[in-house]
């Protein structure tokens, strides 16, 4: 979204390509971690991008669209993908919108988690593949909607791709003995987003409380052999203590515990904040061994204490900071556009230091499908792409893009900012 | 400014700066100290000094790309006495003159326990991370005994994790300490209890290598006073509030990369770079198509000199020559001018503050009659706010049925007669609803409000009514549902409040 927005300044067509119903990705389900004052989360950004996307000209969106096959000839790359039928008309809109308000019938509708997206309701496919005599029992409400709808193949044609696929969250149930999602009161960190998004609090599930004893489980799925997973997702650490901050904020006195190998660090003034955190907040260097069921929903943690003895304690809410993998989709996106992944499964970004990608192949991954990153980061990254595609764009001559020789800077100077010249007053 | 490089050790970088000396379109200015910097974006007039010489320049942008300081940490680890402890990019020289001479070995020659101390006087980072865990693979490689005593670990960053499992299975032995373990004053000794092994560990190190603190550049100060920017809390060119990222300061065209905004890996340094680049252009481009029309002017004839626009502009978008100049590139359009100028000389284009006040009291035409609910005017910031708002109705979420929503742009633009004149109208109560603190676009914008919305409940008080009616909130733009949380919980109040007497 950040690279086809930056690219969306230049005199270029592009084409947005989004797996699901609506944009965003999974950045755009994060709440708001101010505790009064901002602590640079960056979500509301996520949030003005979109905004932004939906008001750029030359960006058409192809929404619950799957790619289905790319192939390069003769410098182009086309794309044949297929999507799921979109009710995207005033009145099916407002019929879904009907829809997702009568009972037994709002998992068949999906609405965007964000008021930027367009459009902001969706048909939950799935369930009505579920349902298969759907068509006699739908309510006034869908009659105006053709669930027969058929998807539509598109064949999209393109000079250059970025992939950005993102990432996906590390699935908390891969580890077993944290029973989660069977402890109602276990929850992943994304979980408590969407509940903070939806009702305004942090709230956790089972009674819909305010938790007073919260325990913060960080490095689920990362920096483990285990699961496979050896690298730090960089993002869980910044983001549980924000979370913790903000629930702090939210209910004073509430006690938090956090399991943790290392810290990382959080945001740029880190040290001011991380050690205000290791005051407010009970730091335990250990993982626990397992999550059990105990009275009144609340979840007990084992875990060995430095004495080598089993410590049970029990806790309100269970937060598991689960890590970020690579896409399910980035092996075969890597094999339909013809690049390498890392040892990890992330798409490796190809282009040299000089921001040239190889003759045949213009392709530029971007964002958090390249490596774990942060919100910024990957905004930052994706920029950097751009601007490797228009230099490479500008060195095959293909399109006048507007992007000056004059400025034609070279990113792998790094130190070098020479600005003296290119303006010139109107 | 002018060439000073962060040393990041990048292959090929010395072939990149030969490379960009042969550029026409780049000049270097080697030594030049900027002692003066006039204008807005587009328009700089810096003032260079090199030696003798006084340059002065035009530009139309300024891209900070200082690097930053390190400096060892002997007194924090009480060891400024000791011998045998040395700094971490000490020991990198010395690791890499051993490369390049081949016997260099005698330098590190008769030591054989060597231990790293970091995370105790300061936080880690990843930067630092990665060279001391480089540095103890090369120690290892070379069959010393290494150990590093450490808070955190910091391993956010490609491949590090997978560094440290490396230098673990080659010998280093990982001490991760919550506090510093003792170390005799001469560096001989250090002693710690160990958490895991649960018992008192002594090593003697032969030599003892020390973390460094990373500083901003020296310049940075001197800079920041020159160009007028705020810097984050460390002193870095950057301050905190998002919407300065990536590059961006808090004056229009004034950039900071790398090193000059934080600790970065060469990564980010590189794309920091990208970032500036394509930033630079977009504004070239905005200049070239003429998109931007002059968002606020000023009356020149209303206009009294006061100046308090100029001090006040939050993005730098206001020169003075002879009398203030509003930059038509520059300018956010905010309104914090205007609602400040004490002969309303100033008006915003696409949103004249009279018509937002009238917006709001216009839309007020409900009858007075008790069983109405309560009308509340939300003056919300179009950044944040206004949209939070949006959302939630959009969701449906649940809302007064009085509620009037405003859009200004900024919530710092709110004054008193804005309110005053909602109240007349027939308004119970107002919400003044801005970013969070530290989030504002426009800086201070926040902070005005909020103090402006206290001062009015003051004189609310005056006149007979209660301070409640008026109230100052922040809020994100993702924030629907607090939207909604704020605007039930004053219509609640208002309900106990009563009817608006003035209306
Ligand atoms: S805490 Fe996050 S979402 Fe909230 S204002 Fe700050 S950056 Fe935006
Ligand atoms: S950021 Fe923190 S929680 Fe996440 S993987 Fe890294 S160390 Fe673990
Ligand atoms: S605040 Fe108003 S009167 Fe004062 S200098 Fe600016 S325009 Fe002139
Ligand atoms: S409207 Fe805002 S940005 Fe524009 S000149 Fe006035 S204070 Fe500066």
């Amino acid at each position: 979204m950040s690279a086809a927005l930056e690219l969306s300044r230049h005199d270029l067509d592009i084409h947005l390509i989004e797996k699901s119903h609506f944009l965003g990705g999974q950045a755009i389900h994060y709440s708001c971690k101010a505790n009064g004052t901002c602590q640079g989360c960056n979500a509301c950004l996520v949030e003005e991008q979109l905004k932004r996307i939906n008001e750029a000209e030359n960006v058409h969106l192809h929404l619950a669209s799957r790619i289905r096959g790319i192939e390069q000839k003769g410098g182009t790359y086309q794309l044949e993908t297929r999507q799921l039928p979109l009710f995207d008309s005033e009145e099916e809109q407002e019929a879904l919108g009907r829809l997702a308000l009568t009972k037994g019938w709002e998992h068949v509708v999906q609405r965007g988690p964000s008021g930027h997206n367009s459009p902001l309701y969706a048909l939950n496919w799935s369930a009505i593949e579920e349902t298969p005599d759907l068509a006699e029992t739908v309510p006034e409400a869908a009659k105006r909607l053709n669930l027969k709808k058929k998807p539509r193949s598109e064949l999209i044609q393109a000079e250059a791709v970025i992939p950005a696929t993102g990432f996906q969250p590390f699935d908390p149930r891969r580890i077993g003995t944290f029973n989660y999602p069977r402890l109602s009161n276990v929850v992943s960190a994304l979980d408590m987003e969407k509940i903070r998004r939806s009702s305004g609090y942090h709230l956790r599930p089972s009674d819909s409380a305010r938790p007073g004893r919260i325990a913060f489980i960080q490095c689920v799925g990362s920096r483990s052999m285990a699961q496979g997973n050896l690298w730090c997702s960089r993002v869980c650490c910044p983001y549980a203590l924000r979370m913790a901050r903000a629930m702090q904020a939210e209910q004073p006195g509430s006690e938090i515990t956090f399991f943790y190998m290392d810290l990382q660090n959080c945001g740029r003034n880190s040290e001011k904040t991380l050690s205000t955190c290791r005051s407010d907040f009970r730091f335990v260097r250990i993982m626990p061994v397992d999550i059990l069921p105990g009275d009144n929903d609340s979840p007990i943690v084992r875990y060995m204490s430095r004495e080598e003895t089993i410590q049970e304690e029990s806790f309100d809410l269970v937060v598991l900071s689960v890590g970020m993998e690579p896409g399910p989709e980035n092996a075969r996106i890597a094999r339909m556009l013809d690049i390498g992944l890392n040892r990890h499964g992330f798409l490796r970004a190809e282009s040299g230091p000089d921001g040239t990608s190889s003759q045949e192949k213009v392709v530029f991954p971007a964002g958090a499908a390249t490596g774990p990153k942060d919100i910024a980061e990957s905004m930052e990254q994706a920029t950097e792409a751009v601007k490797d595609l228009l230099v490479s764009l500008n060195s095959q001559g293909k399109k006048n893009h507007g992007y000056e020789r004059s400025l034609d800077f070279h990113a792998n100077t790094g130190h070098r900012s020479g600005s003296d010249r290119p303006y010139r007053s109107p | 400014m002018f060439g000073h490089a962060f040393p990041v050790n990048e292959e090929g970088q010395n072939d990149a700066d030969a490379e960009l000396r042969q550029r026409e379109s780049l000049r270097f200015l080697p030594g030049a100290r900027l002692t003066g910097c006039r204008g807005t974006l587009g328009n700089f007039k810096l003032r260079l000094e090199s030696g003798e010489e006084i340059l002065e320049e035009t530009a139309g942008a300024v891209v900070l790309a200082c690097e930053m300081r390190s400096v060892p940490l002997f007194a924090s680890y009480g060891l400024s006495g000791a011998r045998n402890a040395i700094s971490l990019s000490r020991l990198e020289e010395m690791l890499t003159s051993q490369k390049s001479e081949e016997n260099g070995a005698s330098l590190l020659g008769r030591a054989e326990q060597i231990a790293f101390l970091s995370g105790f006087a300061r936080e880690g980072d990843p930067v630092s991370q990665r060279r001391i865990l480089n540095s103890l693979r090369a120690l290892d490689e070379q069959g010393y005994r290494t150990s590093i005593y450490t808070r955190d670990l910091k391993v956010a960053d490609d491949g590090l994790v997978e560094l440290a499992k490396t230098d673990r299975q080659l010998g280093t032995i990982f001490f991760k300490l919550d506090e510093c373990p003792d170390i005799s004053p001469d560096g001989g000794e250090i002693r710690h209890n160990d958490p895991v092994l649960e018992r008192e560990v002594r090593i003697h190190p032969d030599l003892i290598v020390l973390e460094e603190r990373f500083l901003p550049g020296p310049e940075n100060e001197r800079l920041a006073r020159i160009l007028n920017i705020t810097t984050n809390e460390d002193g870095f060119l950057q301050d905190e509030n998002i919407h300065r990222l990536p590059v961006r300061t808090n004056r229009m065209g004034v950039f900071a990369v790398g090193a000059a905004r934080g600790i970065m890996t060469p990564g980010q340094t590189r794309s920091d770079a990208a970032n500036a680049a394509l930033a630079l252009q977009e504004e070239f481009q905005s200049l070239q198509r003429n998109l931007f029309g002059t968002r606020a002017f000023i009356d020149e004839d209303k206009c009294c000199v006061c100046l308090t626009c100029y001090r006040l502009c939050p993005h730098g978008a206001i020169s003075l020559e002879q009398r203030p100049v509003i930059s038509s590139l520059a300018c956010q359009g905010c309104g914090l001018c205007a609602s400040q100028c004490p002969q309303e000389a100033i008006s915003v284009l696409d949103s004249r503050l009279e018509d937002i006040g009238h917006s709001g009291s216009e839309r007020i035409h409900a009858p007075k009659n008790a069983g109405q609910p309560p009308r509340i005017v939300a003056y919300c910031c179009r950044n944040s706010a206004y949209e939070a708002g949006m959302a939630a109705y959009a969701f449906n979420r649940d809302l007064p049925s009085g509620l009037i929503v405003v859009d200004v742009p900024c919530a710092g633009t709110i004054n008193r007669d804005m309110i005053l004149s909602s109240l007349k109208k027939g308004a119970d109560g107002l919400l003044i609803l801005g970013c969070h603190f530290g989030a504002c676009k426009s800086t201070w914008g926040n902070a005005f409000a909020c103090h402006q919305s206290d001062r009015l409940g003051s004189i609310l008080e005056e006149v007979g009514l209660s301070r409640e009616r008026i109230r100052f909130r922040t809020l994100a733009e993702n924030m629907d549902a607090e939207f909604s949380a704020f605007t039930r919980e004053m219509e609640e109040s208002l309900v106990h409040l009563g009817r608006n007497p003035l209306a």
